[in-house]
């Protein structure tokens, strides 16, 4: 009985075949390394970033809240008062009092 | 070292020792690699089955044998190709018009019933029946339980009774 693969010889021969052999694997050797070393790039690249992110932003400062002025007292009476507002930005109540001065 | 004396797996394995091994088995993983996916694809499946050998080479010390593992890798590279081509085929029939049948009469012959043999049963037969491996050697390089590669054996030889019996 002769079997099909028993007539069967190789065509490459087989120095060739080696030399064809090692380079493949050297090629698949600096495929492999640049492959874990752009995975490992990758990685310090991202704990870079991470590391040295920029800070978050500060939170906006919240709105100015001023009392709302209806009315001044002085002496058990209700006084005539202004608001005025300084070159820094906070606002004063100014009531005239009966002795002429600001209080 | 002659290049078919057994290579046991050592702390010393060198590009020299490979050269060895590839010497003494080239033409068998050839044949091997031919009984499986045929001689168009054979010699591309002991490359990249030398050639993954290779890469592990310095890794190897630890084989006990390395021609089973060889063996294994090449045969573990035939199936994954027949899984392919059979794939395609099953892809591509649905594009293609039905060939036309076989003319009644024609007698088979023995490469056809070879490819009626699962890749399994190919594989058995060439390692224990025609290189004459141990049959617990074989089964452990092909992944298999020792009843399981009796199993294909006894099909096997139906099948070629059966060929040889035909009127």
């Amino acid at each position: 009985m002769r079997l099909p693969f028993e007539e069967y010889d190789p065509p490459t021969p087989p120095e060739r075949m080696l030399a064809a052999i090692r380079r493949e694997a050297g090629r698949r050797r600096r495929r492999r390394r640049l492959t874990a070393g752009s995975l490992a790039a990758a990685a310090l690249v991202s704990i870079g970033v991470f590391l040295f992110r920029t800070p978050p932003a500060e939170p906006a400062p919240p709105p100015a809240c001023y009392p709302v002025v209806r009315e001044a007292w002085q002496d058990g009476q209700a006084a005539p008062f202004t608001l005025l507002q300084l070159k820094n930005g906070s606002r004063v109540i100014v009531i005239m009092s009966k002795q002429g001065g600001k209080s | 070292m002659d290049a078919g004396t057994p290579i046991q797996g050592g702390s010393g394995m060198n590009q020299a020792d490979f050269d060895v091994f590839f010497t003494g088995r080239y033409a068998r993983a050839s044949r091997f690699a031919c009984a499986l996916v045929g001689a168009a694809d054979a010699e591309d499946a002991v490359q990249d089955a030398f050639t993954r050998l290779l890469l592990r080479w310095n890794r190897c010390g630890d084989v006990l044998n390395l021609e089973a593992y060889f063996f294994r890798i090449l045969y573990n590279i035939c199936r994954t190709r027949l899984r392919r081509r059979r794939f395609r085929q099953t892809v591509l029939v649905l594009f293609r018009p039905p060939a036309a049948a076989d003319p009644p009469g024609g007698e088979p012959s023995l490469s056809d019933v070879w490819r009626t043999f699962s890749p399994r049963e190919q594989a058995v037969f060439f390692l224990v029946d025609y290189q004459g491996w141990q049959p617990e050697e074989a089964a452990r390089t092909l992944g298999m339980a020792p009843a399981t590669l009796r199993v294909h054996r006894h099909r096997l030889r139906q099948k070629i009774v059966q060929w040889e019996a035909r009127p």
